[in-house]
């Protein structure tokens, strides 16, 4: 796992329970990296499983919202990082089919060792998607969060639905855009 | 104070925790970082070799091919080669297979023989010599072309190379040779066609040179080659004089660099061409040439230099030079002449004008009989003398050339309505009808010259009531089917049944001063230009008038012109009878009308009470600001020229009221120059209600700016039971007042006690010449005529604006005009007056 998704995961906690939480949860989880993080590292997925377990303990908190606010918080780094990716779409389900051919290709090419996941969509019309995750690393409800924040940035509203089929690591998202 | 508070310690504790997984996991960034860099490092050199490697490749490749080539071409070489080997005294030693063919012996009939038995005859004493010293001067290799003699008698060249080979003691001369007799066969050939193209260039050239065409060659340097002898005559040097000479230093006449300069450019592109230049002669005596000049070429193909054809033009030249002279002089002439008229006209008209000026002052002062008919005289002379000279000055601008044609957008329709009104007033006088008959559709602008058709219109329709005593006057138009989209072709015809031109004078019509009946300027005055001047003009706008006409019966004058189509339709005034279609949503709007006229005024009630539109007035633009800031309204209608606040200033400060930004405003003007309407967009103003207008251009207007919903016509009015004289207009009247008689008696009376007391001050302002008053005034009264059934006159005040604007002398003419036509229309109108009020009487 690209050390991206750890180092925005810790500043997300950090923005919100300050940094006495973040400095706990490292100190409670085994982490081979020990907690230090840079974007460019390449790190252990059980790391972020392992943060996220420690942090829900603490601060009693759901694994599920925590990882679908991690999306809504992740869709905004990359909206900072790379604007080129968003602005080439007008809706959002363009952008979100870009995903799979285009964005994360373009992660591929400059972290040959990024673990990613794959999307088939799906579109009946320009107010139904759906929505394939495949991973092993089980991340539907980070992906949830990021679609979500994806229709919130092309300004329009529907709902998120999921079916998820553990044995194929994979989960469908059916999503609605209110007309 | 030592941080001893547990709380902070443990933040202190958290803080260096953190530094230290920053410190580290920036250690670990730059390890990423520098094995990323270590990689692309290596990546790069690996590229780097490998391109090395192709290159080394390509290399290898490329000198395999150049061997291999070079192996093959050798070998084709020794297959087709001679090669033979002779002693030293020259006897045969060894041939090769090519040898033996190309001689047609047997080996051993050549072996052990002389090489000079096999060789021409006449070609052995040369070849001979050339080898024994070859052989005396101890030379290594030598190459000589000669021709053998082979078994079967033919003749073949070779080219042959001799190299002295020294084996041990042993010395030989080893031959190689090939076959070259195609070669110089083909190079004879050449110089056989070179002969024969240096005989056909003699021949022209001295067929040139029998033309009294001079020829002479240069370089490219200008270093003269060669010069024959009819150029040597021409120049007066002989040939041995000319030839290694620069030609542009010894005979071009310098000014003429220029011209030759420009040449050389050309020549050495290879073009060709002709000009003229002066050259000087040996003598000293300077001739025209016409030179034609081209390129010639070396038999490399490149340009060895310049073939120059002389003519001699000098006479020809002198005689061109004789003729401009004699051009220029005449045009001088007649410039001066034509300068001469347009002085003297100008000079003629200024005391000519104030004749005519103070004549008609003289007139309204109290006369005898006998004072009165002296000074109808001079009136009538003065006005001859004026339109004399007016002609003549137009005739002189033709002839000088210097009118210009203008092209504008502009309403055929009107000038041709213009033109039968003016002359319907006129005519009338002599019981003469003037009618205007229209086939087909002229409901567009059309682009051209309307001064130029107004004043070829004019005077042909002027010429017309001028011979016509009874009868009438038909202006025909007809629109011809045109051959392109964008052009509309007019016949106009002009008809009278005046005295006609007989057969004889038919001819002359359009010859200056001449007038038919020579006899007839007496009777008809005029200055006999107008026919010239009219033809004239058509010829400027690519026309011509034709004439048809048959003596006492009448004559008709026609002539064909095409205008620009422009597509932009006339605003539709149709008369459809009488019934007003207004739309029905339109008489729930109020507007504020801004006039300072009376009579508008009160024209714009009637016509405004009529459809029940709600209106305020305001008198001035100063009270029209106001009103429009107090209340609330959907239109207005804005006079332009008022006093005080003008139209164009209120317009600017409604607008500035927030609610006013979409209201339409239209402007009431009679100032419908091109330069107005800019002026009107500018100030805000939507659209423009030209004055005088007749009730259905402001309901058309009314329609367009309020009108959504359906069309609602109104009931049909009958035709009113009063009749208005025939004298004036009753279409127009029909359709100003539609059958309010009561509301006509009242402008009718209205304008009777205005008019005489505004012209009443026009006359003193022109005692002060004051012109500017003047024209306001006209500006004025000019929609009254339109109103009481006068279209004419206002027309006349149109044409007295215009001519103030270009401070034309003859506007105070055109007042007089106005205040004269007045006069004679007075009486009518107040009869008119009469019978209406005892029509009024009698309803009631
Ligand atoms: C510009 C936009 C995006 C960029 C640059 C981006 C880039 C990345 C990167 C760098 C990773 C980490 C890969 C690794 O750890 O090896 C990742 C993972 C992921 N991305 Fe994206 N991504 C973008 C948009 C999205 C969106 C809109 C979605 C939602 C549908 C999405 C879904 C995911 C998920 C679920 C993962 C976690 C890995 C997994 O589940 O297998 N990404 N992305």
């Amino acid at each position: 796992m690209k050390g991206i998704v750890f180092t925005e995961f810790l500043s997300m906690i950090e923005n919100q329970y300050g940094d006495g939480v973040v400095d706990t949860i490292i100190n409670q989880s085994e982490l081979p990296s020990g907690g230090a993080y840079t974007s460019v590292g390449t790190y252990d997925i059980s790391e972020l499983h392992q943060l996220i377990k420690t942090l829900c303990r603490e601060t009693s908190c759901d694994s599920k919202n925590l990882l679908n606010d991690f999306g809504h918080h992740l869709f905004g780094t990359f909206l900072n990082l790379y604007p080129e990716f968003f602005n080439r779409c007008k809706h959002p389900f363009d952008f979100l089919e870009s995903i799979e051919n285009h964005i994360h290709r373009e992660v591929l090419k400059l972290y040959p060792d990024a673990e990613l996941p794959s999307f088939q969509t799906n579109r009946t019309n320009d107010f139904k998607l759906e929505m394939k995750y495949t991973s092993a690393r089980h991340l539907a409800e980070l992906a949830r969060g990021l679609i979500e924040a994806s229709l919130e940035h092309y300004k329009k509203s529907g709902t998120v639905n999921s079916i998820s089929d553990p044995n194929h690591d994979s989960t469908i998202f059916v999503i609605e855009l209110n007309r | 104070m030592i941080p001893n508070n547990s709380s902070e310690q443990r933040e202190i504790e958290i803080l260096k925790r953190k530094v230290e997984r920053e410190r580290k996991a920036r250690q670990q960034a730059e390890d990423f970082l520098e094995k990323r860099s270590l990689e692309l490092f290596e990546a790069n050199n690996q590229l780097k070799q490998f391109n090395e490697k192709l290159e080394e490749e390509i290399r290898t490749r490329n000198t395999q091919l150049v061997e291999s080539e070079l192996r093959y071409r050798t070998l084709v070489e020794t297959a087709q080669d001679i090669i033979f080997n002779i002693s030293t005294d020259g006897y045969f030693e060894f041939v090769n297979q090519v040898a033996k063919e190309l001689f047609g012996y047997d080996e051993s009939e050549i072996i052990g023989q002389h090489f000079t038995e096999f060789i021409d005859p006449d070609h052995v004493e040369r070849v001979l010599g050339f080898y024994i010293h070859f052989r005396d001067k101890n030379e290594q290799a030598s190459y000589l072309e000669f021709p053998i003699i082979t078994r079967q008698g033919e003749h073949r060249w070779i080219g042959q190379k001799v190299r002295r080979v020294e084996m041990g003691n042993r010395v030989y001369f080893s031959a190689y040779a090939r076959d070259i007799t195609q070669q110089i066969e083909s190079e004879k050939a050449l110089i056989n066609v070179k002969e024969e193209l240096r005989k056909s260039e003699m021949k022209y050239r001295s067929m040139i040179e029998n033309m009294e065409l001079g020829i002479m060659e240069v370089d490219n340097h200008g270093i003269i080659l060669n010069a024959y002898d009819r150029f040597c005559e021409m120049s007066g040097y002989s040939r041995q004089e000319l030839v290694g000479q620069n030609a542009e230093e010894l005979l071009l006449v310098p000014e003429f660099k220029a011209v030759m300069d420009l040449q050389h450019q050309q020549r050495s592109k290879g073009i060709a061409d002709t000009y003229e230049i002066k050259l000087k002669r040996k003598d000293g005596e300077e001739i025209w040439v016409l030179i034609s000049g081209a390129p010639f070429y070396n038999e490399s193909g490149e340009v060895a230099g310049t073939a120059g054809i002389h003519y001699d033009i000098t006479e020809r030249k002198n005689l061109e030079r004789d003729l401009q002279e004699a051009r220029l002089k005449a045009e001088k002439a007649q410039m001066a002449e034509h300068e001469f008229l347009a002085n003297m006209s100008h000079e003629i008209r200024t005391p000519l004008n104030s004749i005519i000026g103070m004549t008609h002052i003289l007139k309204e002062s109290p006369l005898n009989d006998e004072q009165h008919d002296l000074v109808k005289i001079i009136t009538h002379s003065s006005r001859l003398l004026h339109s004399l000279i007016n002609d003549i000055l137009d005739v002189s601008k033709l002839e000088a050339g210097s009118v210009i044609i203008r092209n504008e957008d502009f309403n055929l329709l009107e000038i041709l309505e213009n033109i039968q009104n003016t002359f319907s007033v006129k005519a009338r006088e002599k019981n003469i009808e003037v009618s205007l008959d229209i086939n087909g559709q002229l409901d567009e602008l059309v682009n051209g010259d309307p001064l130029l058709i107004n004043q070829i219109l004019m005077n042909l329709v002027g010429n017309a009531e001028k011979f016509t005593d009874q009868g009438k006057i038909c202006i025909e138009t007809e629109i011809l089917p045109s051959e392109s989209d964008d052009q509309i072709q007019v016949r106009f015809a002009i008809h009278d049944s005046g005295i006609g031109i007989s057969q004889e004078q038919l001819p002359h019509i359009f010859d200056k001063f001449h007038q038919a009946a020579m006899s007839s300027t007496k009777r008809h005055g005029g200055t006999g230009l107008g026919l010239t001047i009219t033809q004239k003009l058509l010829q400027l706008l690519g026309s011509e008038v034709s004439v048809t006409s048959e003596e006492e019966k009448g004559s008709t004058f026609s002539f064909t012109i095409s205008f620009g189509k422009t597509g932009k339709l006339i605003r539709t005034k149709e008369k459809t009878g009488n019934e007003w279609e207004l739309h029905a949503s339109v008489r729930s709007k109020r507007a504020l009308v801004a006039e300072d006229n009376k009579l508008n005024q009160k024209y714009l009630d009637m016509l405004l009470a009529k459809v029940g539109i709600n209106y305020d007035l305001a008198e001035n633009g100063a009270e029209a600001i106001q009103m429009a800031a107090q209340n609330s309204y959907d239109i207005i209608l804005m006079d332009i020229q008022m006093p005080g606040v003008d139209g164009f200033e209120a317009t600017a400060r409604i607008r500035e009221i927030t609610r006013y930004n979409d209201v339409p405003i239209i402007a009431l003007s009679a100032m419908t120059m091109s330069s107005h309407i800019s002026q009107l967009e500018e100030a805000g103003l939507d659209d423009l209600l030209p004055k005088p207008f007749t009730p259905r251009d402001l309901y058309t207007i009314l329609n367009y700016y309020l009108g959504y919903g359906s069309v609602e016509p109104e009931p049909e009015f009958t035709e009113s039971e009063f009749h208005f004289s025939k004298e004036l207009d009753r279409q127009l009247l029909i359709d100003s007042y539609d059958n309010d008689i009561e509301y006509a008696a009242d402008i009718f009376s209205t304008f009777l006690s205005n008019t005489p007391d505004e012209l009443k001050r026009v006359q003193e302002f022109i005692k002060q010449n004051k012109t500017a008053e003047i024209r306001t005034i006209i500006h004025r009264i000019k929609p009254t005529f339109q109103m009481v059934g006068l279209p004419a006159i206002s027309v006349m005040c149109s044409d007295a604006e215009k001519l103030a604007d270009e401070k034309n002398e003859d506007f105070m003419l055109k007042v007089n005009e106005i205040t004269d036509a007045f006069e004679s229309t007075r009486s009518l109108i107040i009869s008119e007056l009469e019978r209406m009020q005892n029509y009024i009487k009698q309803l009631a």
